[in-house]
């Protein structure tokens, strides 16, 4: 079993850009080579600009790469709640803009002939539970009365139990991680700087643009992008944000018959299912994506991946199961993404709160913001509604005071043990957090037995991270960082790695 | 109930002294405990607020330096979640103030 997205495994993508060591002056630099940056770039060279894109890890190594390479215009929070917190005008905004994203990705893969497996297919909503069917028949109302051609349907080209169904064509797939990489090699051409293995450490505004740091160079630059994901470092914006982890797991069918599609079930957890190719031929996939969980609160011996491969193996004929992999999203508080300038900037631009929708998002993110910049910040419709710094406290206040309740709690557990539990009782491939000299320490053990022992307070805001059993990671339980169990940033706001014992 | 809010920042101060001696030796403090000292600094501030606006005569003095006491403390807990500064300083004023209105409570307590 791979333990890669298909695309990952596939590509095997190695780091073709050097490293940022020297200062450099830029008119845009972004942070982060995904697929907001990388569409923020496009848009910005397009029209003239001198941009610098500064990746920590390689292009698309974050979750682009990791995600489904699913497009469609529905969004995870489904519409109708969109509709109870704001009003349909924002529903219409929304759908529009999607579907304009999938558009837009479509255009640039023609135009700039890049190959990334780019195909229309249809988005289907079903459900089996007779108590689901009103809010599906709700949701195809209000896609149609915003011009959306949705159906019910009474089929469904697999073989899935539904009592209700709805399809919407002309929704697409694509490989995202061929995407993000090709554009950016084409940007590269068009004189591009792309910096991979270069992790901001500060950035910082002054008075005519921003200041980017890095371990070993700096970049100046009239407007700054935050394409992180969520902002880095500490940022007023992630108490209005909640971080989770979702899993995937890939099969081949006995029978080897792939109908195009994408196919989310109403039930709880959530599952989203759909064919792909991992090659660029034939459909040769069966994907379930799901399972979702805040980051760094697994359940303990929980299996998550087994749990999809039950649910794939009791709907299908599974050949063999051969690829396994999680990604991160993070929610926003009032289920519509904040994209636009940070509260209180004046040239540092944030794009986060995709849901698990961040391929439409992320590329509807760099057109905004790009042309923010291009208009200097002549605030168009898309931006209004999409506002970072909107203020919206009845759409929020619920999120805000669980969430960030949930967030107290974790911090609560941070609790002195007065006890010292010998390393010993740490089995190979497992990882505690342990007290040792009045000190929390996040102590695990590899397959060659080797031991690792880092801080298990988190270099983001101190939480205490919590053991990662499914990817041997510490994940924080706050604000979403990761960290290797060697204790270096993956992902989430930390700038910083886990200092060593 | 004025006896029970001084046992309150009693206690307050216990943790607030098992959290400097952490601080002190350059080592991160357990998040929990602050925010039990903090909650437990919250219950004994309101209770004393409420004491003071039903008793004419009123420790004030106290209630304002504990005031004092709470923002340094508001802003120790940013500083040190934020990874600011080092907050060796700040912790000492913080608990130098909160011990002053707490002697200054204890004081008006057996004097009035």
């Amino acid at each position: 079993m791979n333990t890669q997205s298909p695309w990952k495994a596939q590509f095997n993508k190695q780091s073709i850009y050097p490293t940022l060591n020297q200062e450099i002056s830029v008119d845009i630099a972004i942070i982060g080579g995904g697929i907001t940056g990388i569409t923020a770039a496009q848009h910005l060279i397009q029209n003239g600009k001198k941009v610098a894109i500064i990746e920590a890890l390689s292009i698309g190594e974050g979750t682009t790469g990791d995600s489904t390479g699913n497009l469609y215009i529905p969004v995870q929070p489904y519409y109708q709640n969109i509709l109870k917190k704001f009003d349909n005008a924002t529903v219409n905004t929304i759908l529009s803009s999607r579907q304009f994203a999938i558009d837009y990705i479509e255009k640039i893969a023609a135009q700039e002939n890049i190959n990334c497996h780019f195909a229309r297919r249809p988005w289907f909503l079903y459900t089996n539970n007779p108590e689901q069917i009103k809010f599906l028949e709700t949701e195809v109302e209000l896609m149609k009365k915003n011009g959306v051609a949705i159906d019910l349907t009474t089929s469904l080209p697999l073989n899935l139990e539904f009592k209700s169904a709805a399809l919407l064509d002309n929704q697409a797939r694509f490989n995202p991680l061929i995407y993000v990489t090709e554009l950016a090699a084409r940007l590269a051409t068009k004189g591009c700087l792309i910096y991979e293995n270069s992790r901001v450490i500060q950035s910082e505004e002054t008075n005519n643009g921003v200041i980017f740091h890095t371990a070993q160079g700096k970049v100046f630059a009239k407007h700054g992008i935050i394409a992180t994901h969520t902002p880095i470092g500490v940022n007023f914006k992630q108490m209005c944000l909640a971080a989770y982890r979702s899993y995937g797991v890939a099969a081949h069918l006995e029978d080897n018959i792939y109908p195009e599609g994408n196919f989310w079930d109403l039930n709880q957890p959530h599952h989203a299912i759909c064919t792909h190719s991992d090659n660029g031929k034939a459909l040769n996939l069966i994907i379930v994506s799901g399972n979702h969980h805040k980051t760094g609160q697994r359940q303990p011996h929980h299996a998550y991946y087994q749990d999809l491969e039950n649910f794939l193996s009791e709907k299908f004929k599974i050949s063999k199961f051969v690829y396994h992999w999680s990604a991160q999203h993070y929610h926003s508080a009032d289920d519509v993404p904040y994209i636009g300038l940070a509260d209180g900037a004046k040239h540092t631009y944030i794009a986060t709160g995709y849901f698990a929708d961040g391929l439409i998002y992320g590329t509807l993110a760099g057109i905004i913001i790009g042309n923010a910049i291009l208009n200097n910040n002549k605030i168009g419709d898309w931006q209004k509604k999409y506002d970072a710094t909107r203020f919206t406290p009845i759409a929020s206040w619920s999120f805000f005071v669980k969430d960030n309740i949930n967030v107290l709690m974790q911090y609560l557990k941070d609790l002195p043990t007065f006890k010292t539990t010998p390393y010993e009782d740490i089995k190979i491939g497992k990882g505690k957090v342990l007290e040792i000299n009045h000190e929390k320490c996040a102590i695990s053990r590899d397959a060659n037995n080797q031991l690792h022992i880092v801080s298990a307070v988190c270099s983001h805001m101190k939480g205490i991270v919590n053991w990662n059993d499914e990817e041997k990671t510490w994940d924080c339980p706050c604000h979403g960082s990761r960290f290797t169990k060697e204790g270096k940033v993956i992902e989430g706001p930390a700038q910083f790695d886990l200092e060593k014992k | 109930m004025l006896i029970f809010i001084i046992s309150i920042f009693i206690l307050v101060a216990l943790g607030g002294i098992y959290l400097i001696s952490f601080i002190l030796r350059n080592k991160n403090t357990p998040k929990g405990i602050a925010i039990i000292h903090g909650c437990g600094a919250i219950l004994g501030a309101v209770l004393l607020i409420i004491y003071c606006i039903f008793y004419k005569n009123a420790p004030i003095l106290s209630l304002i330096i504990f005031i004092i006491a709470a923002c340094a403390g508001i802003i120790l807990l940013h500083k040190d979640l934020s990874n600011t500064i080092s907050p060796k300083k700040l912790a000492i004023f913080h608990g130098v103030i909160a011990i002053l209105a707490l002697t200054s409570l204890i004081i008006f307590a057996y004097s009035s």
